[in-house]
């Protein structure tokens, strides 16, 4: 028996918008290698088209636009999914992309100097927050307009605003939602999310922008984490790398939001027993909802800033170029696999399957955050040069 | 009446395997054990 060690549980993550379709029983390393097996193949597919039609279209000379592999990973993960399905024996494995997509974000610090991470970060902040207060206005009367209840309302409206799927389950313990408006919420985020893949890089071309800017505008708009990081890298590498980090500056602030929401429901009397009791040890709270592998990521581009230093002795203690180059690249490898899952585990079917309300008020809302943050990304280019 | 279990388990959060699994990869490369990582 190679292991009987219990590995990362994911099967309430795969996928997370079909509860009851659960991946194989047991979360083994051995039981995780077909599924992880089947990312690199669909993801290394998107990467060997990627640079077929690159070689080919060269060669014949045919004008025809870099498409990033991201697009074709993702592409080729629905076909599967949705045409055969992903058999049982791959989804214990499939659902490991969430893990590959934080083991990424973590490496990618190696790409960034904390000079840089605190400049954008800072100016990503500034722009979160002022994108969250409107869409939290916006989406609660787009709510109460289409008639939705206050529960499903919030959730679509920390869905939309902070960093979709994670924030919405954080959010459903302390307001005390009910799973199926939890399930509502999260089918429209990612409906809306598997869009945005296909229409922002085409809105970031049409409007000429710098990677730095198309990257944070896609990390502030994008609510899943992972569809914010392909929603950037189909646009170029360094955009991807940008997005990010500003995503990373939304999912830090999951755990106010979730406080504020839940300190709000029990000033109103909404709250359970249990969501009050929550709320007796706020450090606590804050810190069970602090996404831990941010510190990762700032860790490693501690690490990087070192090694750039003109100290030796300072030096010595970071990582050298070489090392920075080749960290770098793992985190690319890491993110082919996420991007395959991303494919992997969009169900069609299901992201159909939801009522029209939740839909229509997430898309009107989405549309809306999607301008607003547009408008503030290019205001900060301006005027920060970003 | 239930039994305990036997098994050996290493259930950490999805955040603690990735940061264990970055470490890890971020120590190999800075001894120098895996070198020049193509993409």
């Amino acid at each position: 028996m190679a292991t009987s060690t219990n590995l990362p549980d994911l099967r309430s993550e795969y996928p997370p918008h079909t509860p009851g379709r659960g991946p194989a029983d047991r979360s083994t390393l051995l039981g995780l290698l077909p599924g992880i097996a089947l990312l690199f193949v669909v993801g290394y597919a998107g990467k060997f088209v990627e640079h077929f039609l690159n070689t080919y279209t060269k060669a014949h000379h045919i004008t025809f636009p870099n498409i990033e592999y991201v697009l074709w990973a993702i592409l080729f993960g629905i076909i599967i999914a949705n045409a055969v399905g992903v058999p049982r024996i791959f989804r214990a494995g499939v659902a490991t992309y969430d893990l590959w997509l934080k083991a990424g974000i973590i490496l990618l610090g190696a790409r960034f100097i904390l000079g840089d991470v605190l400049k954008l970060g800072g100016i990503s902040l500034v722009l979160v927050f002022i994108a969250f207060a409107f869409s939290l206005t916006f989406m609660t009367w787009l709510g109460r307009t289409f008639n939705l209840g206050p529960q499903l309302t919030t959730l679509l409206a920390v869905g939309s605003s902070v960093c979709g799927v994670s924030a919405i389950i954080a959010t459903q313990g302390a307001i005390d939602a009910d799973e199926e408006d939890s399930s509502t919420a999260i089918a429209a985020i990612l409906a809306l999310g598997a869009l945005s893949l296909f229409t922002f890089p085409l809105i970031g071309h049409a409007l000429h922008m710098s990677d730095h800017a198309y990257g944070i505008w896609a990390g502030l708009a994008v609510d899943n984490t992972a569809e914010a990081t392909a929603a950037g890298a189909l646009y170029s590498d360094a955009a991807g790398k940008y997005a990010v980090l500003a995503k990373t500056c939304r999912n830090a602030l999951i755990g106010f939001v979730v406080l504020a929401y839940a300190i709000q429901w029990v000033r109103k009397g909404l709250a359970s027993r249990a969501a009050t009791k929550q709320l007796d040890n706020k450090a606590a709270f804050l810190w069970q909802k602090f996404p831990k592998f941010v510190l990762g990521f700032l860790v490693i581009s501690l690490l990087a800033t070192l090694g750039a230093s003109g100290n030796p002795t300072i030096a010595a203690l970071g990582f050298t170029k070489p090392q920075l180059l080749a960290l770098g690249n793992l985190s690319r490898w890491a993110f082919l696999l996420t991007f395959a899952g991303v494919g992997l585990r969009t169900n069609l079917k299901d992201l159909f399957k939801q009522g029209a309300r939740p839909f229509i008020v997430g898309a009107v809302g989405e549309v809306a955050i999607a301008a607003i943050t547009l408008l503030l990304v290019l205001g900060a280019d301006h005027i920060y040069h970003l | 009446m239930s039994t305990p279990s036997t098994r050996p388990s290493l259930r950490l959060s999805t955040d603690a395997w990735a940061i264990l699994l970055a470490a890890a990869l971020g120590l190999i490369i800075r001894f120098g054990l895996l070198k020049n990582i193509a993409w």
